[in-house]
């Protein structure tokens, strides 16, 4: 049978021979991987061997859309780029909207694997089946506005364009990948990627239909995901947070649970919160805007309209964003974040990592280990918003400190040395998101056990965060709620962590956007069920068992890829400043995160082994790994479950 | 410009370029989710975030006069084409003043307000497109 849902096509590009083709997508990969992240992984786990530099030319870039991707169902105008991370050397995923990966669709293709390296600057230009690499010297070094207007007035303004900055052509390590202007891949550095393969753009327009199983049936489900958008308990609270503000909404609620990161982190309160808030932000919206496809509708566009930033126009900032660049290095001056998130997009820069970075030099410069004289003559005291703005603009041009800082805050501490690295704050050498885990417990496990390093989008848990209490009965049962919703308890957080690793790991392969399955959790496994079978016209993902097994499957490959490449249970580990410095202000004071419990709790739910911090043969063996059993047995004695052992 | 009915219009600060309208209409006429197809098109600037235009029929009628065969008619106010009598001609296609036909395997295609309910309008959550 043909796949409905899916395109069934994948597209091979390999840059330095300028050649492509494109394969059939095996139905069997289908079923087992879904498509997004799982397939993805799949496709990466047998095109690379363990050990490969990332910036090796053989090392591919995956551009992978879902079989959600392009139609109907909730927020899914996404799609990912996966690789093996130029920034921290494991999985390296990260998810975009914008309205780039239904358009790859619409052109025919559910993924893109692009290896090789260009002998100059090209870009590829995608028009349904003609492939075209243009020759692209002349907008290298042009910033993301620059060159998206530049590609879409010489081929077309239907074009979707994803593309590098000068910051992914330096290889800063966290450089993103931007895609329709504002929207960005952000994190573990794909950005690099592109630029070590002399990949300036893609850009891509699409004129193909794209099937349904049945489309009598499936327009049920789209009634049912209108209803729940307009009528439905969630909708009102959606549009009322995210609808209206955007993340930024979350700025005020965080801090209000001591959990807003402030000052490298030291702390989760912070006095001047409402300066940055989502009611602020409100001031300098010019309009709401939206990914593909979505309900939600949580994007929007601000510009600063006087003083000295005056002229500043950019998407967003996210909530992430704000605190990288607004607390955590103690700058309550909304245009200067506004102006510092323009630089990031417009250079292509990651706002987390580079706001992370910028916060421990900082840190570095207020301890002592750091002089003016190494920094240029900077003054990089708290609140400096100049400092800020000038190292990122060293960072882009990779002068003087900058060009240490560009290589991520684990390298810098390590070239830095003094003790520096105590405040180099990462997981994995991936630089913290903005949550804290001695507010909230859970993301102490999230952040250890994430495959890409420290990072809430693989499986942040927030039925204890936003207090969802009602959702954390119906799925783990109303004994255990009062527990589970007191986010300062480390007790059964492993467990839910596991749930939401999984469920989001079906999420990134199928794939949907996390507002709506994470914040608010209006869609769960139930609802995939539903979804899924009218669409592509796999039976078995109908069966929640099915989906609930694939889900482990995925997840348990990205694991695995790590520990191929001899990353495990000694990665996972958070910087002491969360584990041993009690919170020493706000609402979270006096806590610290625990943990071992939870990291134990964690690897049996996985079936994995504590100690040894290894899979077990058995669980491999049950989601249908067994290929990954036989390459890992060469490195590893892969433990087995005793008899009698719960 | 002849009769002017009531049609599709849109309220251009409240578009988000969801692109939900395009998706639903290619998928209620055509059983598909192509853009290109829908019946309705948003034109969106997405670098500075405003509404550029769209085009959907304005239900005026130009194109009855064209029509060779008489495929097209007008009935309550909305212009209806009959593609078991229609050529293929596109002389209609040409001559819409819009530019809001489109061309779907050889045949032309128009907003009909979905009979009555047009279902671009009751996706769109945030109530920028409505009916007058």
């Amino acid at each position: 049978m043909s796949l409905k849902g899916y395109v069934g096509k994948i597209l091979y590009v390999d840059l330095t021979k300028q050649k492509s083709y494109v394969e059939d997508l095996p139905t069997s990969l289908a079923k087992s991987y879904v498509g997004g992240s799982g397939l993805a992984a799949y496709l990466l786990w047998n095109l690379v061997d363990a050990g490969i530099d990332p910036l090796q030319p053989e090392n591919p870039l995956i551009i992978a859309t879902g079989p959600a991707t392009g139609t109907l169902a909730p927020s899914s105008g996404r799609f990912v780029l996966v690789s093996k991370s130029p920034l921290t050397g494991v999985w390296a995923e990260s998810h975009v909207g914008g309205a780039f990966g239904p358009q790859l669709k619409y052109a025919g293709y559910d993924v893109i694997v692009i290896t090789g390296r260009a002998s100059r600057p090209i870009s590829l230009i995608i028009d349904d089946s003609h492939i075209n690499f243009y020759e692209s010297s002349g907008i290298w070094g042009l910033n993301v506005k620059d060159t998206v207007n530049e590609l879409r007035t010489t081929f077309g303004r239907d074009y979707h364009v994803m593309c590098i900055g000068p910051a992914g052509e330096r290889l800063v390590k966290f450089a993103s990948v931007m895609v329709d202007y504002y929207r960005a891949a952000g994190r573990t550095g794909l950005g690099a990627l592109m630029g070590s393969k002399k990949l300036k753009a893609v850009a891509v327009r699409g004129s193909r239909d794209l099937e349904v199983y049945d489309p009598d049936k499936y327009l049920e489900v789209v009634e049912d995901i209108l209803w729940r958008n307009t009528v439905g308990p969630w909708a009102l609270p959606a549009q009322l947070s995210l609808g209206r503000y955007g993340t930024s909404n979350l700025v005020t609620a965080m801090n209000a649970i001591g959990r807003l990161p402030t000052k490298n982190h030291w702390t989760g309160y912070w006095e001047l919160a409402d300066k940055i808030s989502g009611e602020e932000l409100l001031k300098y919206r010019v309009s709401r805007g939206s990914c593909f496809s979505c309900m939600i509708m949580c994007k929007h566009i601000t510009r600063v309209s006087s003083g000295k930033y005056e002229g500043t126009i950019s998407g967003g900032p996210e909530y992430e964003s704000i605190v990288a660049l607004g607390s955590n290095l103690l700058i309550s001056n909304m245009d200067a974040i506004l102006y510092m998130n323009q630089l990031c997009n417009l250079y292509g820069l990651d706002t987390i990592s580079t706001g992370k970075v910028i916060s421990f030099i900082f840190e570095c410069y207020e301890k002592g280990i750091i002089s003016k004289s190494e920094l240029g003559g900077l003054n990089p005291t708290w609140g400096n918003e100049e400092a800020a703005i000038e190292l990122i603009r060293l960072i882009v041009e990779r002068r003087g400190i900058g060009d240490i800082l560009a290589e991520g805050v684990l390298r810098a501490s390590e070239v830095i040395g003094r003790g520096s690295q105590e405040f180099a704050l990462h997981v994995k050498g991936l630089e913290v998101s903005a949550q804290d885990p001695r507010g909230h417990k859970s993301v102490g496990c999230t952040w250890a056990i994430s495959v890409r390093g420290a990072d809430h989008l693989r499986s942040l848990t927030t039925v204890d965060e936003l207090g969802y209490r009602d959702v954390a009965a119906e799925r783990f049962g109303w004994d255990k709620v009062d527990v589970i919703c007191d986010r300062l308890s480390e007790d059964y957080k492993g467990m839910v962590v596991k749930d939401q690793e999984d469920f989001f790991a079906l999420v990134d392969s199928i794939i949907m956007c996390k507002y709506g399955t994470m914040w608010p959790p209006m869609y769960y496994f139930d609802f995939i069920a539903k979804l899924l079978p009218p669409l592509t016209g796999i039976e078995e993902f109908g069966d929640v068992r099915y989906l609930r097994i694939t889900a482990e499957r995925i997840a348990n490959l990205k694991r695995c890829f790590n520990l191929r490449e001899g990353v495990g249970r000694e990665s996972e580990k958070l910087p002491k400043r969360f584990t041993e410095e009690p919170m020493p202000t706000g609402p979270s004071k006096g806590q610290v995160c625990n943990l071992e419990p939870m990291l134990r709790e964690y690897y049996k739910e996985r079936g994995w082994d504590y100690n040894t911090g290894l899979p077990y043969v058995e669980t491999l063996e049950r989601v249908g790994l067994h290929y990954v059993v036989e390459t890992l047995s060469k490195k590893y004695k892969l433990p087995r479950q005793e008899r009698g052992n719960d | 410009m002849g009769l002017q009915g009531r049609h599709i219009r849109i309220d251009p600060k409240l578009c988000t370029n969801c692109g939900i309208c395009e998706l639903i209409c290619s998928f209620t006429k055509f059983k598909v989710f192509n853009p290109k197809k829908s019946l309705i098109k948003i034109y969106y600037n997405y670098e500075l975030g405003f509404l550029e235009g769209i085009t959907v029929c304005e239900q005026c009628g130009s194109c009855l006069a064209v029509c060779p065969t008489g495929s097209i008619r007008m009935a309550d106010g909305v212009v209806l084409i009959d593609h078991s009598s229609c050529t293929g001609c596109l002389k209609c296609v040409n001559l819409c003043p819009h530019e809001a036909l489109v061309v779907v395997n050889g045949k032309p295609y128009k907003c009909d307000l979905c009979g009555g309910t047009p279902q671009c309008v009751r996706f769109c959550v945030r109530g920028a497109l409505n009916v007058s």
